[in-house]
């Protein structure tokens, strides 16, 4: 007998090739003469397995030994020396073994017989097999599914063991406790085969089905790591169940008996026996006999978890179960079954809480085959209609409509599927239950839908009605999907499905009518609903499109000749849902599609050709067609007659506009009369008393204004009302000037400089930008802008000169001054004259002329165009004779003014205070504190302080906010100098956003806080310094108004101060303050006494 | 708690109290609603927009306005005294009829001419306790008289009495509120403090 170990280690040490084949032959021969009984494969494994480079025995065998191995009689050695291996040497050999016996089956001359061999030799583990390593376990179990589901094994194995199937006792006994995830996902798969493939007895299906059910409900580990899937192992596991019929006695039972163990069962398991069900009820064989029997069990355990279930998963496992049942079932079973569904749920249907659950039952089982809805859809939908007769409240109707919509979408699906001769002509039996359902079920509540005091739960419940109707339009008969005729193909009547298209059409009307008044969700959700519906309908039954866009073209017109603000959104809503309806999807005749195009289309076309043909019944005509229509206006005693009375409310606004301007006209001729072509105000003026006459005129332009602003920009335009404010209805005796004309300045110099200009001003504050541009094409705007630059336009009456102002301002708002290049030019030119120095008694009014044109064009910044004006502003501080009065007329630039409210027509871009912040205060600033050394006199310097104050005090405090330190210090500068009055009244006010906004600002600057505040409010006469001209003395005695104001806004700053500082900083100053708050408690005027009570006890509160 | 000296009083309502009444009432209809719109003075004639005050528009009443000067009058020393808390009930001294205006007198009265800031001015406040036994009298009083010396400026001189027949024993009380030292004394007392500053919390 040869030693084996001895030639191992000969061949390893071997040097040359020649050396190790004639050791291979030799230990190949040994192998091939030893006796058989003393096992020398075992021996010579033994001699190899140190040598082995890893731990593959196969491979080394294969890469050591070059003798033929693949002879039949050798493979079953190979067969049993292996087999061995899992007797003998457990620990070291079951992987070798296992993954050489994969090897070897995979062979050519691998034997099926053999199989049995390896099993039996498998099976000798016992005990031992958990113990091996989940990886060793795993090549066992591979190498099981590769015999086991080899054909040719398989055969041999039932032939071998029959029925009985006695291998797979030892099997199950084997690997009864496996529980790594990888080895079962191959376990459970040799299961499922043996099931499927072999024809066990009823005892061994049993025996196996108790193996695998042990592992149900299956579950990973959450530490596992062997990159399997929960699902996939569940999968796994289903596939036993699957996998034969003969399984469904037990099965059904054992899942259901799971199923009710209640409580305990979490939403994954439930889930994955309701999956684990279907799959069953899916695969298994012959249903009669395997599903069958478990159908009223399966329906009497699974019916509640939808009746009453809250989870969504559940649920829907649950109905797909259901549905599989009556998808598998046939003849009698489905009739039986569908009975007993239908017998559950009818009685649900009357419970407001149970109808939607019963819905979903119903559907489920019937949406299965076309045979169980034509069992079901009949009673279902009497039962249905029978409840909505007498719901239990809006949310019960709104389920059972919902119930019928699904049906209806069910059938739609149905319809289209294969179907014999036989189901198909049952399935048309029940469409009179279709056809009638528009009638019995619909019409009401979309009538309701229609009405105008409809509520929110009518909305909501039509908003359901409606999904359904479109459904019903779209519906096809049963008997003739095969005809060509398009129209017979259809289920309802070609009239029904107009009256349902245009019902539709109706809802949507009415709820466009009350979208502006009564929107809610509800009647949100019933347009969108409505408008899916109706394109649906309309694709479906084309002829529907033509009288719906008839009817939406004669809204459309009705709408444009009556009210004129609501017709442009009715078109543009009609068009968008007309285009909608009819083209946004292909009908099953594409060219229908293109039909629908060119109807829209060309419609709206002509109704836009139409409309703007359509001649305004606004025109330069107006006074002797308004006279013509309402005779009487003229004769001050006759009784106005309204001969063709206004038919619509739009034409009641028109006329009333009209009649109103009519006298307006009236009042304007009567307050002046034409000299040659200019105009004066009439005689009747001169006896008045100035305040009087100045209020009536006032009145009258405050009247003209008003008609004017009520009209819309298109009826100002045609109308000419921007001539109105040239000749003040005087169009006879004014010749207003053609486009384009020659304008001489003086010659319109009457319109702004006379007190009649408040009659103009009237007019142009309530005109809108496309009017006040025709008095720039006429020039007499421009007209009024130089004369008012250039000269002296000083008028006896003051208020004269405040009206020139506002016109200047809506002139220069309201048009883009800009781009009239000889305005800007002489504005440009006299903002120089202004600032090279020239003072004279003109200059100033000059000045205040350029700035009220500077606050209109401002607003609508566009500072760049106007570098002349802009430089004047910045600049015009400066000047040492008119610095002071200029410097405070700043303020013209910056504050509110009612004539510049977008209510006005005024063009105000949203951050033209933070470009004009930028663009003036920003330079202005550096200079009032002394920073710049160009600028060092102290009363210019004090100008530019009282400048930036007047801009700043109508700003926002985050505009100014980066440089509130200096501004702060300004204002305590300016309040320093001059005593009370205007300047320091700006000057507080300042102060006080500063310190509410960042008080922490104030805090160096304290102490002189305090002293201004003091000052302020105390009766002490104020210091004023040497420097200061005596024109910048405190105001008046008798300017109560500016002192109050300044008190006010002195003592709610020092009101404030002990809630913003900190009492140390305050506690020094206390005692003088406290004196002047009680003398200052004896203000005269009520509210000062307040605040001042109010500071008083602020500060009493300090200790 | 101790009983209370009146446990049950009369509570005048609020509408029931002495207001200042609006010189010239306006009426506010449906019909009025645009008068404000109609007859406002036009923005053209306000500041800044215009640099003078002109007489080319109505000049409404200046004494009208907020800013206008008012003197101190009977009502507004009302308005600071009637708020005091009473002492025992939640309700005000106004609302209990403690205070009441046809008992405030202002020597010179407000209107009169030439009446300065330098000038003195005596004010008498008499007090109704609700009760001729009423113990809080004094405290009362001495919050009346807290409150004006906290409210008025330094030329006003404050008396505060007890009304005649309306307290069993109101010369010992006025004789206590009269007294500047007894005065003095009282607000330095800490429990009486915390009864005044409790009373005065409601003074707005």
């Amino acid at each position: 007998m040869a030693d084996f170990r001895q030639l191992a280690l000969e061949f390893v040490l071997a040097d040359d090739e020649a050396n190790q084949t004639s050791l291979a032959q030799q230990a190949a021969s040994e192998l091939q003469s030893a006796p058989a009984n003393t096992n020398p494969v075992a021996r010579w494994v033994e001699a190899v397995q140190p040598w082995m480079p890893g731990s593959n025995g196969d491979e080394a065998t294969g890469d050591n030994e070059t003798p033929d191995w693949t002879g039949r009689a050798k493979v079953k050695l190979l067969i049993s020396f292996f087999g061995a291996m899992f007797d003998v040497d457990h620990k070291a050999g079951v992987l070798a073994s296992a993954t050489a016996l994969s090897r070897i089956t995979e062979m050519k001359s691998f034997q099926p017989t053999s199989a049995d061999d390896i099993i039996q030799k498998i099976c000798t583990l016992k005990d031992d097999f958990p113990r091996q390593l989940a990886k060793t376990r795993l090549a066992v179990f591979e190498l099981l599914r590769s015999l086991i589901t080899n054909p040719a094994v398989a055969s041999d194995l039932q032939y071998k063991h029959g029925a009985s199937s006695g291998f797979m006792n030892d099997l199950l006994a084997l690997c009864r406790n496996e529980r790594d995830p990888t080895c079962l996902m191959v376990w459970f798969d040799v299961l499922a085969f043996f099931l499927q493939e072999y024809e066990p007895s009823q005892e061994m299906i049993e025996e196996v089905f108790n193996t695998f059910k042990a592992y149900f409900p299956i579950t990973l580990p959450r530490t596992s790591t062997s990159g399997i899937t929960p699902e996939e192992l569940k999968q796994q596991l289903r596939k036993c169940f699957t996998s034969t019929h003969k399984l469904a006695s037990f099965t059904f039972p054992f899942l259901l008996g799971k199923l009710d163990q209640g409580e305990g069962v979490t939403v994954n398991v439930k889930v994955d026996i309701l999956k684990t069900v279907k799959a069953c009820a899916e695969a298994y064989k012959i249903p009669e006999q395997t599903v069958n029997p478990y159908v009223d069990s399966i329906w009497s355990s699974l019916k509640y978890e939808v009746r009453n279930g809250e989870i969504e998963d559940t649920i829907w496992a649950t109905l797909e179960v259901l549905k599989i049942m009556a998808v598998r079932l046939k003849g009698d079973n489905l009739r039986d079954y569908a009975l007993t569904v239908t017998r559950d749920c009818v009685n649900d249907l009357a419970n407001a809480v149970y109808t939607a659950p019963a819905g979903r039952l119903l559907v489920s089982v019937l949406s299965a085959t076309p045979s169980a809805f034509v069992l079901m859809a009949s009673p279902a939908i009497t039962h249905v209609k029978e409840n909505l007769r007498h719901p239990k409240g809006p949310g019960h109707s709104g389920d059972l409509l919902r119930i019928l919509h699904v049906m209806l979408e069910t059938r739609l699906l149905l319809v289209s599927t294969d179907m014999g001769p036989q189901e198909r002509s049952e399935f048309a039996a029940i469409d009179p239950v279709f056809t009638s359902l528009y009638d019995d079920v619909y019409k009401k509540p979309l009538e309701q839908a229609i009405k105008s005091e409809a509520s929110y739960d009518d909305h909501k419940l039509a908003a359901q009605a409606v999904q359904g109707a479109g459904a019903l339009v779209c519906q096809k008969a049963a008997k003739s999907t095969a005809v060509a005729d398009v129209d017979a193909s259809r289920l309802l009547p070609g009239d029904k499905c107009l009256a349902i298209c245009d019902t539709l059409f109706s809802i949507l009307e009415q709820t466009r009518i009350n979208e502006d008044l009564r929107r809610t969700t509800a009647s949100d959700e019933l347009a969108s609903e409505t408008t899916k519906a109706l394109q649906r309908s309309v694709t479906s039954y084309n002829p529907a499109y033509v009288p719906l866009v008839r009817r939406g073209l004669d809204i459309i017109r009705s709408a444009r000749k009556t009210e004129s603000s609501q017709s442009v959104s009715t078109a543009q809503s009609l068009g968008l849902l007309l285009a909608y309806v009819g083209c946004s999807e292909l009908p099953a005749v594409p060219s229908q599609g293109l039909d629908n195009f060119i109807l829209i289309t060309k419609a709206m076309y002509l109704e836009l050709i139409a409309s703007i043909e359509e001649k305004s019944t606004l025109d330069s005509e107006w006074v002797s067609s308004i006279a013509q229509r309402y005779t009487g206006l003229e004769e001050p005693h006759a009784q106005p007659t309204t001969a063709t009375a206004a038919a619509s409310p739009g034409q009641v606004r028109t006329d009333f506009l009209l009649i109103s301007l009519y006298f307006v006209r009236q009042l304007y001729q009567r307050a002046t009369k034409p000299s040659g072509t200019r105009l004066g105000l009439s005689g009747e003026f001169g006896a008045m008393e100035e305040g009087t006459s100045s209020q009536l005129l006032h009145l009258l332009g405050g009247l003209a204004g008003f008609v004017v602003h009520e009209l819309s920009e298109a009826e100002q335009l045609s109308l000419g009302a921007s001539s109105f404010a040239m000749h003040l209805f005087h169009e006879d005796a004014v010749p207003v000037p053609q486009a384009g004309a020659q304008v001489e300045p003086s010659e319109w110099s009457w319109i702004a400089t006379s007190r009649l200009n408040v009659l103009t001003f009237g007019i142009l504050e309530a005109l809108r930008p496309a009017a006040v541009a025709q008095l720039y094409d006429a020039g007499v705007a421009q007209a009024i802008l130089i004369q008012s630059v250039t000269s002296n336009v000083s008028s006896a009456n003051p208020t004269t000169a405040f009206v020139l102002r506002a016109i200047l301002t809506i002139l220069a708002n309201k048009h883009k001054l800009e781009t009239v290049e000889p305005v800007m030019e002489i504005i440009n030119q006299q903002a120089e004259v202004i600032l090279s120095g020239e003072a004279d008694n003109s200059t100033l009014t000059k000045a205040t002329s350029m700035f009220a044109i500077a606050a209109g064009m401002l607003r609508r910044y566009s500072g760049k165009h106007a570098s002349g004006l802009l430089r004047l502003l910045r600049e015009s501080s400066k000047s040492s004779a008119l610095g002071q009065s200029l410097s405070r007329r700043l303020e013209m630039v910056v504050a509110p003014q009612k004539t510049l409210t977008k209510n006005n027509f005024a063009i105000v871009k949203p951050l033209w205070m933070q470009k004009l912040y930028f663009e003036l205060a920003k330079s202005m600033t550096p200079q009032a504190l002394g920073q710049d050394s160009s600028v060092q006199d102290r009363v210019i310097r004090l100008n530019l302080s009282i400048g930036t104050l007047m801009l700043v005090e109508h700003m926002p405090f985050s505009i100014y906010e980066e440089d509130a330190e200096g501004i702060l210090r300004i204002a305590i500068f300016v309040a320093q100098t001059i005593g009370t009055g205007p300047d320091v009244v700006a000057a507080l006010n300042v102060l006080r956003n500063i310190l509410v906004e960042a008080s922490a600002k104030g805090e160096p600057h304290l102490a002189s806080i305090i002293a201004i505040c003091t000052a302020a409010f105390s009766s002490k006469p104020h210091v004023t310094p040497e420097w200061l001209p005596a024109s910048y003395a405190s105001a008046s005695v008798d300017d109560v108004e500016s002192q109050a104001e300044s008190c006010e806004a002195a003592l709610e700053i020092m009101g404030g101060l002990p809630k913003m500082f900190e009492s140390r900083h305050l506690v020094p100053s206390a005692p003088k303050v406290e004196r002047e708050l009680t003398l200052a408690c004896g203000n005269p005027v009520r509210n000062v006494r307040k605040l001042a009570r109010a500071a008083r006890a602020a500060w009493k509160e300090l200790r | 708690m101790a009983t209370l000296d009146n446990a049950n009083p009369t509570i005048l309502s609020a509408s029931q109290l002495p207001t200042r009444q609006q010189r010239i009432p306006l009426r506010t209809g449906p019909d009025l609603r645009y008068n404000d719109i109609i007859f406002e003075k036009p923005s053209y004639l306000s500041r800044p927009f215009c640099d003078a005050q002109v007489a080319s528009w109505p000049r409404t009443d200046a004494s009208d306005g907020p800013l206008a000067a008012e003197p101190i009058d009977e009502q507004e020393i009302y308005d600071l005294i009637s708020t005091i808390s009473d002492p025992e009930h939640p309700v005000s001294l106004g609302q209990l009829s403690v205070i009441n205006l046809p008992d405030i007198r202002i020597t010179p009265a407000p209107h009169t001419p030439g009446v300065g800031p330098n000038t003195i001015i005596t004010v008498l406040v008499e007090v109704t306790p609700t009760i001729t036994h009423c113990s809080l009298a004094t405290v009362i009083g001495l919050g009346v008289r807290v409150r004006l010396e906290q409210c008025l400026p330094p030329n006003y001189r404050i008396v505060v009495r007890c009304k005649e027949n309306s307290h069993s024993q109101d010369d010992q009380v006025n004789k206590q509120l009269g007294d500047k030292e007894r005065v003095a004394a009282a607000l330095e007392n800490d429990t009486l403090k915390g009864v005044l500053d409790k009373m005065l919390e409601t003074c707005a």
